[in-house]
């Protein structure tokens, strides 16, 4: 039963994209995540920006699938029901450095194949924004925002529509390559998703297996609790992807965590800046400089800051990076001043070493020769989510590739909606909740709550307050739950059955509740 | 569409006494909407006492305060459509927009008037700019009290209070009481931000530690909080263990939904700006009433009204609070480097300091006598909650005078061993003879 033909390792938007694209064949697919839900990590912490693809090296893969992720992604996103607005952006200089500086981004975009770049002068700019400051500046009108939660969602739902199985807090700890081809992957498992498996009914297939197990006497004392079978294997493990790769015998990939800060600004700054505002990028560092994008759902956010770090799950906001990152965007646009921080926040690029200890420029994306049927995805950081379907078309050739076979091509494939969210598929009559407003900042109902409660349960994620933010925008708005906190535990309680003490942030560990007080 | 003559926004203290108002004043047009499936807005998970010192010069606590308005509002007759939130209001034409969302979707509502009696809301951790991580178990004071006081959770165990508003100073009393442990309450500024008598009965009863010119720059934890580090004046940095942090720093206006440039719109309660006290809260809602009442009037008649209440006065009238706050601030630097040992009266919200040796300093008489029992054996109203039987729900309870300080804890004892049965009634008596003679236990909101 736990038996699959393809593995995907890493529920972020480029395994939940080659699962999509997977799920189109008549395959059996699995993807592990060791976070409660999906887009939990670097998938949901990022600009949200559909990157046009100026900024990349031509010649490069990151160039190659990010000006074709682009080109595709209004379509796509329309498919899968995802925000998405063509915003266009800018990119402003004040010195003669900067001008050349964005000559040559506009050369190497139109090398690219990227359209419509123009430099424009100042006039040009306050054409676009008159708040934007700049002498002159590269106008890049494909450039888009997005919703990079749903995005996420939305793939990985389109994909479980299509029979892919998806399996939450489940840790890879071990790879094993089987005699015969395949691989055997060792899941360390949290308990809290058995109980959302309960309550879907469905059955499960990864096998729980005790310490004392004939199969495990091997592995005695290890913290090993399942494994499942994989005769193609995909590591699309990102930050982790390195590690992974070090558990199938691939010892070459460093994977460094760099640290990029966030704030976000009241909605009302989006009055003010409602497109990207990229300053000239710094490209000894490779990253992109402080920015201010707009978010789909009409927020503003200032950053990202860069920073290495020695580990890769600290996403705390530091003090100094946090003033560093105000004063950015009030000098960027002094307009903004006005608007206060709603929230900050910080996602992590996985950044790729090469052997000289540099920071690599582009994605590697291939089958290791010395362990057929083991893909590995290492360096996919920005403009990844751009470049996140055509990275999956081209896992899906290497998949098929390392399977050997030509597999059938399903001649229906379900849609998102048809088994989740949507309002038209689903039973009103078992949804008691009313449309009573929950959030009244993000404007998210009693009923849009329950709906997202169940699309997690569905999936076989662990229900959390994170997984129903992403979902809906609940306390996401400028109250940051501080009113909708008492109304949403108690909706849970009373519709769905979670105690107080179960109600988690992110996952286990994260209780918001100690338990009743009486 | 609907039409009203009048819309009232809220149905918390401000609200209800418009309506109220209104309708004693012959306004019988009018509909007050409000968001919870109750009227009383934060009133009702204030189970502590203090207010109606000033309008009914009785101590009650919230949902008894709210008690006295809710039996009002039914008398008057006022519509009041509950579990519907408004989520903008709109010039239209000659009339005001009122949008607002009820269990069965969108609503609209026309209004020749529109009293805006919203509340306010608290300031969360990213305008506060708090770095460090972002695990669960950071909370507002007032989620932490709705979840406590409402939802009968319990919130933490070792609690770090950021801010010294009102709320935060109240919390740290409750979670006391509650068995949890309150590690500290920091403070930026040199004096405590809440009234004297929240400072005394939640704080200083308690011994709770009162960090002054004090910052937390740092929560710390991946999954729950595990600690803070507070930086004081000398930039030294402490670590301080703790589950949970409070934040007490800060209420805004909650306006957000309503376009200030419309005639006819009128703010009042917490909406206008944030008020100290509930009793103050309710007067500022009848005197918007009176003012909207004339700005009908005048209307009627072609005329022009003009009123501090009024959206396009707003600014200038949150500008004057402003200017008070700041003055009573500066009062209390001063008064902190005045060494002489006193009391502070908390007979009233005036916060006399009587000389705690000749007991003079009172500006009425009752301070002198609260000075002396205070000397002697300090004496409060002791609050908390009760279950009630087989349903995990709990009701707010009190002792119908004030007993001795000492005796808190083994109050709470017995308070959270009783169960009571629904349904239950209004200041229902739970215990006679409650640690003292003639004391009662009574509930103070009702349960059916």
């Amino acid at each position: 039963m736990n038996d699959y033909d393809v593995v995907i390792i890493g529920a972020g938007a480029v395994g939940c994209a080659a699962a999509k694209e997977l799920s189109g064949y008549k395959l059996k697919t699995a993807v592990i995540e060791k976070e409660a839900d999906l887009a939990f990590g670097t998938s949901g912490r990022n600009s949200g920006v559909v990157h046009a693809g100026f900024n990349n090296t031509p010649g490069t893969l990151k160039a190659e699938f990010c000006v074709k992720g682009s080109r595709g992604f209004e379509k796509l996103a329309e498919e899968l029901g995802v925000p998405y607005k063509k915003t266009g952006k800018l990119v402003a200089g004040f010195s003669d450095k900067d001008r050349e500086k964005l000559e040559e981004l506009k050369k190497r975009g139109e090398v690219n194949g990227v359209k419509g770049l123009e430099i424009i002068d100042k006039a040009g700019i306050k054409a676009v924004n008159p708040f934007v400051e700049g002498n002159f500046a590269l106008w890049s009108p494909e450039t888009a925002v997005f919703d990079p939660f749903l995005y996420t969602i939305a793939l990985a739902e389109t994909a479980a529509a299509n029979g892919t199985e998806f399996f939450f807090n489940s840790e890879v700890c071990e790879i094993k390559e089987l005699e015969g081809g395949g691989y055997s992957i060792g899941i360390r498992k949290s308990n809290k998703t058995e109980k959302s498996e309960k309550k879907d009914k469905s059955e499960k297939s990864v096998k729980e297996e005790k310490a004392d197990n004939s199969d495990m006497s091997g592995n005695e004392g290890t913290e090993i609790k399942g494994f499942i079978t994989g005769k193609v294997v995909v590591n699309c493990g990102g930050l982790y992807s390195g590690e992974i790769c070090r558990m199938a015998g691939i010892d070459r990939f460093d994977i460094v965590p760099c640290r990029g800060e966030y704030h976000v600004l009241d909605k009302l700054a989006s009055s003010v800046i409602d497109l990207p505002v990229y300053p000239v990028p710094d490209e000894e560092k490779g990253v992109l400089g402080v920015h201010l994008t707009p978010t789909t759902s009409g927020n503003l956010m200032a950053g990202p800051s860069a920073e290495f770090l020695e580990e890769k799950d600290d996403y705390s906001n530091d003090e100094n990076v946090m003033r560093i990152l105000r004063e950015g965007a009030d000098t960027l646009i002094p307009e903004l001043k006005k608007f206060p921080v709603i929230r900050s926040f910080a996602g992590i690029r996985p950044k790729l070493l090469d052997r000289e200890g540099k920071v690599s420029g582009d994605f590697v994306i291939e089958e290791s020769r010395e362990h057929p049927g083991f893909i590995y995805l290492v360096g996919i950081e920005s403009p990844g989510i751009t470049a996140s379907a055509p990275i999956a078309g081209y896992v899906s050739e290497l998949v098929i590739n390392a399977l050997g076979f030509e597999p059938e091509k399903k001649e229906n494939t379900a849609g998102r909606g048809e088994v989740f969210g949507c309002e038209k598929t689903s039973d009103e009559s078992s949804y008691p909740g009313t449309h009573k407003m929950i959030c009244r900042c993000e404007r998210v109902t009693e009923r849009e709550i329950l709906r997202a409660f169940d699309d997690i349960v569905r999936i076989g994620a662990q229900p959390t307050v994170k997984g129903i933010k992403n979902r809906t925008g609940a306390f996401r708005g400028s109250c940051q739950g501080c009113f909708c906190t008492i109304d949403m535990t108690e909706l849970l309680r009373k519709h769905r059955g979670l105690e107080i003490s179960e109600l988690t942030y992110d996952g286990e560990g994260s209780e918001l509740f100690e338990g009743r007080l009486k | 569409m609907e039409r009203k003559e009048i819309v009232i926004v809220g149905a918390g203290p401000a609200g209800m006494a418009a309506a109220v108002k209104l309708c004693d004043m012959g306004f019988r047009d009018l509909v007050i909407i409000e968001k919870e499936s109750r009227p009383g807005g934060v009133l009702n998970q204030c189970i502590h006492p203090g207010f109606g010192l000033v309008r009914f010069g009785k101590n009650l606590t919230g949902p008894e305060y709210k008690a006295l308005y809710e039996d009002a509002l039914k008398e008057s007759g006022a519509e009041l459509l509950t579990e519907t939130t408004v989520m903008s209001v709109e010039k239209g034409s000659g009339y005001i927009r009122v949008l607002a969302q009820t269990p069965d979707g969108e609503a609209e509502f026309g209004a020749d008037a529109v009293i805006l009696a919203s509340g306010c809301r608290e300031t969360g951790r990213g305008a506060l700019g708090i770095a460090g991580s972002r695990p669960a178990g950071i909370y507002t004071a007032g989620t932490a009290q709705g979840m406590m006081n409402l939802r009968n959770t319990k919130v933490g165990s070792r609690i770090v209070i950021i801010g010294s508003g009102d709320i935060g100073l109240i919390m740290a009393r409750r979670f006391t009481l509650e068995g949890s442990r309150v590690v500290c309450i920091v403070e930026k500024e040199s004096v405590c931000g809440g009234l004297e008598r929240n400072l005394k009965e939640c704080v200083e009863d308690f011994g709770i530690p009162l960090l002054t010119e004090s910052v937390v720059c740092r929560i710390n934890g991946r999954k729950r909080v595990e600690s803070v580090a507070v930086r004081n004046r000398s930039g030294e940095e402490t670590e301080y263990l703790c589950d949970t942090v409070i934040l007490s720093a800060g209420l805004v206006p909650e306006d957000g939904m309503a376009d200030k440039s419309i005639e006819g719109l009128f703010f009042c309660g917490n909406a206008l700006y944030v008020h100290d006290l509930v009793d103050d809260v309710s007067q500022c809602g009848e005197d918007a009433a009176m003012d909207t009442a004339g700005y009908l009037l005048a209307k009627m008649r072609g005329k022009s009204f003009e009123s501090a209440y009024a959206a396009s006065n707003v600014e200038t009238a949150r500008k004057e609070r402003r200017a008070f706050l700041e003055q009573r601030k500066k009062s209390r630097m001063e008064s902190r480097f005045n060494n002489t040992e006193y009391i502070i009266c908390t007979m009233c919200p005036n916060g006399c300091r009587i000389n705690a040796v000749d007991f003079t300093g009172g500006k009425c008489s009752r301070g002198e006598a609260y000075a002396r029992s205070e000397a002697e054996n300090p004496k409060r109203i002791l609050t908390g909650s009760v279950r009630i039987k087989g349903t995990g729900d709990i009701v707010s309870v009190r002792t119908d005078r004030p007993v001795p300080l000492n005796l808190f804890r083994e109050g709470m004892r017995i308070i959270g061993s009783i169960d009571v049965e629904a349904p239950v009634g209004l200041n229902q008596v739970l215990a006679e003879d409650f640690l003292e003679k003639g004391t009662r236990l009574i509930t103070t909101s009702k349960y059916e």
